[in-house]
């Protein structure tokens, strides 16, 4: 059951896996490490959350670093 | 002592401190027939056994910067003169000399800092006092595993080598750029106990930490090479518990300045003295950090900001004083630390002027809650091009490195300009 969240953040990773030429193949589920399991590090995970700030408006990181490390984790952090 | 302990560690490859005298034995001929030697490698045991045997035989030891291409390397080594380049296992003379020939070495270690555009500026330290953090380990951290997170042919890396070596202690490689797979895991087989790391590293390895695998019990956890706020010190304390947390103010032309352990961000305002005690002295000038050490932590670097001064240099590092606590705020040069890398908007600027198809662009920062900052570029595209985002940052993969290169790229149609006429950098 996909919400509209989670869909938009799949896409931001799709994307910037795009962006910086990550070819291989992958699965995205819910238990999905974003930092060792999609080919990104942390210049990429940088820029997803820059452009889920943009799309959402929102930005959980006001306060400071929260930690996440699986997309289940990170889309929690903008469905609030 | 723990004489069966592994010297080096590199994943899964030890190297006990008898097959490193081996090596050692191996290669000191190289350094009692050469003057000045050249060294580039991305290999930390070619590394290390140079840092030995060229401290050992006071040797002028030039180290190039991991991302230098070979012929950048070679090019180097030519202009400084050195007659031994070191690539990995290959040693290359360069010149036919004997050993009545050569000029005296004046027993130094040069690194590169990374410069503006172009040229990387070399600064020189002596053998001693790159090498003195090993006394300032406390001997209860003697013999202990080390965590190697930085670039190994930069300051950082260097003081951790020479941190550990000179403390008869061990030091981990897991890899040469940060990958955080099964990091922890290997933090917990090799009995990790001292973590140096930015606190970008610190993020990253709190984040891939999984979440059945238990946390260490560390002696030591210091920061540094990116500003330190007080929510990375206060992340790091609940999460790993460390028996003390320091971070350090450094820099590649200075040294290091300031040791901070007690927790907080910034520093203590009666740290601000301008007679320096022990070889060092602090003051605010136009909101900017100075420094002057007098013991010169380092000889010589080619650039302005030594000289007039009276042997004050200008950090460009901005404080701002707050009660009794000095706290660093940002940058002065529009500088931008991206996760613990120097990025000058220009130089990057430039390189993506220099595409086809690109009129113009403006780089710069914007906030990251992982890396500090992260480079934003917006382009003004040549009549008829349309932005090809993935094209473009392939093309910039062959010409930067990927610290330097926008993480989110905008097209824009016109770049906004002071009254001055120059590039707004907001």
């Amino acid at each position: 059951m996909k919400s509209k969240i989670s869909t938009l953040v799949i896409n931001v990773i799709e994307n910037v896996r795009k962006e910086n030429g990550v070819k291989t193949e992958i699965e995205i589920n819910e238990n999905t490490n974003l930092l060792t399991d999609i080919g990104l590090d942390s210049l990429g995970l940088a820029a997803i959350l820059v452009q889920l700030e943009s799309k959402t408006g929102k930005d959980p990181f006001k306060k400071g670093f929260v930690r996440f490390s699986t997309l289940q984790e990170l889309i929690k952090l903008y469905e609030n | 002592m723990k004489t069966d302990a592994p010297q080096f560690i590199l994943r899964d490859r030890m190297i006990s401190p008898t097959v490193l005298q081996n090596i050692l034995d191996n290669q000191k001929q190289y350094f009692m027939g050469a003057s000045r030697i050249a060294i580039h490698t991305n290999d930390p045991i070619t590394l290390n056994t140079a840092l030995i045997l060229g401290r050992e035989y006071a040797r002028d030891l030039l180290i190039c910067r991991s991302d230098f291409s070979d012929l950048q390397a070679d090019k180097l080594a030519n202009e400084h003169q050195a007659d031994l380049i070191i690539t990995d296992y290959k040693i290359a003379p360069r010149v036919c000399r004997t050993s009545s020939n050569f000029p005296k070495p004046s027993g130094s270690l040069s690194i590169f800092t990374s410069g503006t555009t172009g040229k990387p500026k070399l600064a020189q330290h002596t053998w001693e006092s790159i090498s003195e953090c090993a006394k300032h380990v406390g001997s209860t951290l003697a013999h202990k595993v080390w965590l190697m997170t930085y670039d190994i042919t930069g300051y950082a890396g260097l003081q951790i080598f020479f941190s550990a070596y000179g403390s008869s202690g061990g030091i981990y490689y897991h890899s040469n750029t940060n990958d955080f797979n099964s990091l922890p895991e290997a933090i917990l087989k090799y009995k990790v106990d001292i973590i140096s790391g930015t606190p970008t590293f610190w993020r990253m390895l709190i984040n891939a930490w999984p979440k059945k695998l238990p946390i260490p019990l560390i002696d030591q956890a210091t920061l540094g090479g990116e500003l330190v706020s007080q929510d990375i010190l206060d992340l790091i304390q609940s999460f790993f518990s460390p028996k003390k947390i320091t971070h350090i103010y450094a820099s590649t032309e200075v040294g290091t300045a300031i040791v901070i352990s007690d927790g907080h961000a910034g520093f203590p305002a009666r740290q601000l003295d301008e007679n320096s005690k022990n070889g060092l002295a602090l003051r605010i000038r136009d909101g900017c950090l100075e420094i002057k050490s007098s013991k010169s932590a380092c000889l010589s670097v080619n650039n302005a900001t030594t000289g007039n001064n009276d042997g004050w240099i200008r950090t460009s590092d901005k404080v701002q004083t707050s009660g009794d606590r000095i706290y660093f705020v940002g940058r002065d040069d529009g500088c931008i630390n991206v996760g613990g890398v120097k990025v000058f908007p220009e130089e990057t600027e430039s390189v993506i002027n220099s595409l086809t198809g690109i009129f113009d662009c403006v780089v710069y920062s914007k906030k990251s809650p992982i890396l500090g900052n992260i480079l934003v570029a917006d382009i003004v595209l040549k009549a008829g091009i349309s932005l090809d985002i993935p094209q473009l940052k392939s093309e910039l993969r062959e010409l930067l490195p990927k610290y330097k290169i926008p993480q989110i790229i905008n097209q824009v149609s016109s770049i906004k300009l002071s009254i001055n006429g120059k590039k707004i950098r907001e």
